[in-house]
């Protein structure tokens, strides 16, 4: 527990933080959200609200109650994030596996270890021998190149994997309730 | 309920843009992607929007999982010199080592020659190669299994969810069709009643 004293230093000190205070800081905390876009609320963007009332649409059927409509309309937005997801995850891959200069950080680190060794070795001025300069430049190709793009994004992965989870039980009990509410149902 | 203007008259590319582009990534053969699609989609036969859902998902993750097979299998192939080499070095000269399996992973006969030699006279086979390739690569290995692993558990919840959703679907009709008969039953009973009675 902490002391009276501290407590009133901490609320005096909170009222006085009250968010960025510069143009540039305040563009910057905008866009907090707007890292990935994952979080954002499919109704805040007005091209994916159009299409939540399309797939709402046509999950309800023509004549649905405005009861099942609202039901349809939890499943659409579920998937819709779903989809969401599964586009930036694939994006992040396909953006590393078409980099024709693509170099895992682990490599690079590796590489400008090296450089500097030699450096010290040799002297700033000496050129790299060629068996160092090959194996500088070699780039990871093929399966390794796949391979490296996924232990390099695996945190991020992860994380997209995350938001899928997520996503895919929202849609799963969205389409329970779906079920369970129609006329017929036990 | 009336039909929202994103969604034109035609119904199955406006769908197929709701569950987003197929996950090809360069390279892969879209015309192989379709006919997996087709072929799941004619086995499974979606009765509606939710199963069409469920069928591109499991599809997807079809895909996906193959792709991370793929992957293990050319990440060890691609790697098999390195295998190699390592063994190499014990069995040969160190310096000769490198060449021998560069020449190997070449496909030039007389390496590949050598390098059956070498391996029988200690006793050895591809599989130890593959072994130390293996050992080379468990990390990517390792993470490339728990990606399928993934890909298939989530493929199997699809499929779940399917079933349950079918199973709702099929317990709802039997029930409306009972209250139909039912109702068709009373409806023919009542006059015979009242005949009996009225003589």
């Amino acid at each position: 527990m902490i002391s009276a004293r501290k407590l009133r230093a901490n609320r005096a000190n909170a009222r006085a933080s009250s968010g960025p205070r510069t143009a540039d800081g305040k563009a910057r905390a905008a866009r907090n959200a707007h890292r990935h876009g994952l979080i954002l609320s499919v109704l805040a963007d007005p091209a994916l609200a159009a299409e939540l009332d399309g797939l709402a649409w046509e999950i309800a059927g023509e004549g649905a109650s405005p009861a099942r409509q609202e039901l349809a309309s939890r499943i659409a937005a579920a998937q819709i994030d779903l989809v969401r997801v599964r586009r930036a995850r694939h994006q992040l891959i396909s953006r590393a596996l078409g980099d024709p200069a693509y170099e895992p950080p682990a490599a690079l680190k590796f590489n400008g270890a090296l450089v500097i060794r030699l450096a010290r070795a040799l002297g700033a001025t000496t050129p790299i021998p060629r068996m160092f300069n090959e194996m500088l430049r070699a780039k990871p190709e093929g399966p390794d190149k796949f391979a490296a793009i996924f232990s390099d994004l695996a945190t991020r992965l992860a994380v997209m994997d995350r938001y899928e989870r997520r996503a895919v039980s929202r849609r799963k009990f969205a389409i329970r309730a779906f079920d369970a509410a129609r006329p017929g149902a036990a | 309920m009336t039909k929202p203007p994103a969604s034109s008259t035609d119904v199955a590319p406006t769908r197929l843009a709701l569950f987003g582009p197929p996950p090809l990534l360069a390279g892969e053969d879209a015309a192989a992607y379709d006919e997996l699609l087709a072929r799941v989609s004619g086995a499974m036969k979606p009765a509606d929007v939710l199963e069409e859902i469920w069928v591109r998902d499991v599809v997807d993750l079809v895909w996906e999982t193959f792709r991370l097979r793929r992957l293990k299998t050319s990440l060890l192939a691609a790697n098999a010199h390195k295998g190699l080499k390592d063994i190499l070095e014990t069995l040969l000269a160190w310096h000769e080592a490198p060449n021998v399996a560069k020449s190997w992973a070449a496909r030039e006969p007389a390496a590949i020659k050598k390098v059956d030699k070498v391996l029988a006279s200690a006793g050895l086979t591809m599989d130890a190669v593959m072994a130390q390739t293996l050992a080379l690569k468990i990390d990517d290995i390792e993470r490339i299994d728990r990606m399928i692993m993934g890909a298939e558990a989530r493929r199997n919840v699809a499929l779940r969810e399917l079933d349950r959703h079918r199973a709702n679907f099929g317990q709802a009709l039997r029930r409306a069709s009972d209250e139909v008969v039912d109702a068709q039953f009373e409806q023919v009973q009542a006059p015979q009643i009242t005949g009996r009675s009225a003589a």
